[in-house]
């Protein structure tokens, strides 16, 4: 595997989505041979990481629901 | 209620992408209201797709953007690399600010926002994600990867920009 290569791949092997166990071997060796590639994903972690824990996340408003049930004729969920 | 238990998540994701508390909100009503009339039932697996899927094609709609439009501008914008990025651990030693996030996020193209959303936030599996943008999971996944590398280009510009 190419850096290249190994590169395009981390961020699904990060989610855990690269599913043929033999590209996640050959991504774990690439990552423990080159410093590079190690690197990139140390980086790509905290960035995802940056995303999922200081994005903001909008809630829906509390009225929301209720506005929704009350037009749909529902009284209750 | 089929959709309640997705309401924030669909809120989230019309937010996202429309960038306006009122627009969002009354875009995930008539999402709702238009996804009960098509089915009701208890909670069932996949309805979190489905309904996003609902609300995600009513706030494009209500963008008055077309799909084919947004795929087009994306496919114009393709990611240059950056040198910067040569140098990944530099972007380790400083914690970024929420601020710095949430407008390396509102910097993306739609197509990319949607997909870092559903994922980052929402926690949604690429197979999920393909169900709620009409897309195949490869495109999924290779989008996603286009997108954090915008974001980490982004990033890095924030604090160059910010002198820090």
């Amino acid at each position: 595997m190419t850096c290249y290569q190994a590169r395009q791949l981390l961020g699904s092997y990060l989610d855990g989505e690269v599913l043929e166990p033999a590209i996640v071997s050959e991504i774990e060796a690439h990552i423990a041979d080159g410093e590079a590639c190690a690197e990139d994903l140390q980086a790509l972690t905290a960035m995802i990481e940056a995303v999922r824990t200081k994005a903001p996340y909008f809630k829906a408003p509390e009225s929301l629901a209720s506005r929704i049930r009350a037009r749909a004729g529902l009284t209750s969920s | 209620m089929l959709v309640v238990p997705h309401l924030d998540s669909a809120f989230n994701l019309a937010r996202w992408i429309l960038k306006n508390d009122q627009d969002a909100e009354e875009v995930v009503q008539d999402a709702a209201l238009r996804a009960l009339d098509s089915i009701r039932s208890a909670c069932i697996p996949g309805a979190k797709p489905w309904f996003l899927n609902i609300v995600r094609n009513a706030s494009l709609d209500f963008l008055g953007r077309t799909n084919s439009k947004l795929t087009f501008k994306l496919e114009a914008e393709e990611v240059i690399a950056d040198p910067r990025l040569a140098n990944p651990e530099e972007q380790l030693v400083r914690p970024w600010q929420g601020k710095d996030v949430e407008a390396a996020l509102n910097a993306l193209p739609i197509p990319f926002l949607e997909i870092v959303v559903l994922r980052d936030l929402e926690k949604m599996s690429y197979k999920e994600i393909a169900e709620v943008t009409d897309l195949p999971v490869e495109t999924v996944a290779s989008r996603l990867s286009r997108a954090r590398q915008r974001l980490q280009f982004s990033l890095a510009a924030s604090e160059m920009v910010g002198g820090k």
